[in-house]
């Protein structure tokens, strides 16, 4: 298979695309993709400076590379979540990452605060994968907040985006599709403005960069999110977008343009969200955190679990 | 044979050969949005033709949680 820009050999078949290209056309399609994430969706400016959250893994990997390939001022946030082995290693990765590029990396460990993910689920009763999400929000937006960042950026990819619609529709979880976006704006001092630029990247594309352009990322997978729905959702979108190309990018996108459509869902119950738009937002009692509720879902785990952050 | 191994899980297996990528992926009834393939440090395409002798490598994409 040739490339169908310069006619080198192919290195990548893209099939959603009926494209295909060689390691450094495929480096400009992805930098293209993402340069047009940021610009429809609005993501952010050269002006701003960026938060990109790195876990060690591929996709967030790739996104910090790519927004610096771009020539953005971005720093990254790695938050070490205390699963035995395996945060360490995932840790080095991102640490690495950041000493070969020259970057800023500030690590937060939840093992130092006295707050590891594993210890956290299993004081509280609540699911893993359900704890480690509330710590990743509370923190990402605590460390944009402390550290004056305009933008918090992740490595959430088509595939995870696509697997999050099919299940949220599976559930009609209302609340949470209202909610879900390429970009959540900021909410007055509360909440900076939220960004996922990869999503128009599927995770093989995302997965080739990594490599094409020489990431050392964890390829392991995190032992706690064996037998993850997630998991099975993509594997069914996977199946789809094998006999119809094309499937996952406008199951997403179709929605994301439909979406003011659901906003009257977001309105009733959160009031309207927009820029600089507190809607029913106010302050944890706790931790002075920006949430719905008081306390906050980060002070009511770790409340419930008996493990307060030190 | 092809000798085929999951950088993931180290697993290794034997194939016949030779095959194009796109039927191994069929053989071992993985999709292509699933996983790249690899030989010698370099991607291949699913048109790319396998050997007898080649070394390939799997590596699965998907991540969860």
């Amino acid at each position: 298979m040739k490339c169908r820009r310069c006619g080198k050999r192919a290195v990548i078949d893209i099939k959603a695309h009926h494209t295909a290209f060689c390691r450094d056309c495929f480096i400009l399609y992805v930098h293209r993709q993402v340069r047009r994430a940021i610009a429809e969706y609005r993501m952010f400016s050269r002006e701003d400076k960026i938060l990109v959250c790195v876990s060690g893994g591929k996709d967030s990997l790739a996104l910090w590379d790519i927004l610096l390939s771009l020539g953005y001022e971005c720093h990254g946030l790695h938050l070490d979540l205390g699963i035995d082995g395996y945060s360490e290693r995932s840790r080095m990765k991102a640490v690495e990452f950041a000493q070969k590029r020259g970057c800023t990396l500030r690590v937060i460990s939840m093992e130092e605060m006295g707050i590891p993910v594993p210890k956290l689920a299993k004081k509280s009763r609540r699911p893993e994968c359900s704890v480690c999400g509330t710590v990743k929000r509370h923190f990402f937006n605590k460390a944009a907040l402390e550290g004056g960042y305009k933008v918090v950026a992740t490595g959430h990819n088509l595939d995870d985006e696509a697997a999050r619609l099919l299940g949220n529709i599976l559930h009609w979880q209302w609340e949470y599709l209202a909610k879900q976006r390429p970009v959540l704006p900021p909410v007055s001092d509360l909440l900076v403005r939220k960004v996922e630029p990869l999503c128009r990247l599927s995770e093989r594309e995302s997965a080739a960069y990594a490599i094409l352009t020489g990431i050392d990322y964890i390829l392991e997978e995190c032992p706690m999110s064996k037998g993850a729905t997630s998991i099975r959702y993509k594997h069914a979108l996977n199946i789809l977008e094998d006999s119809m190309p094309g499937a996952k990018m406008s199951f997403y996108t179709g929605f994301i343009k439909n979406l003011p459509r659901l906003s009257r869902a977001w309105e009733d119950l959160h009031g309207a969200i927009g820029e600089d738009s507190g809607g029913s937002f106010s302050r944890c009692s706790e931790c002075g955190s920006a949430s719905f509720t008081d306390p906050c879902n980060f002070c009511r785990l770790t409340i419930e679990s008996g493990l307060r952050p030190r | 044979m092809i000798r085929v191994r999951n950088r993931q899980s180290g697993q290794e297996i034997t194939l016949e050969g030779p095959k194009t990528v796109h039927q191994l992926l069929k053989e071992l009834n993985l999709v292509e949005g699933a996983v790249l393939v690899m030989r010698d440090g370099e991607l291949l395409t699913r048109d790319a033709r396998l050997e007898r002798e080649d070394f390939v490598e799997l590596i699965p994409v998907i991540s969860g949680g």
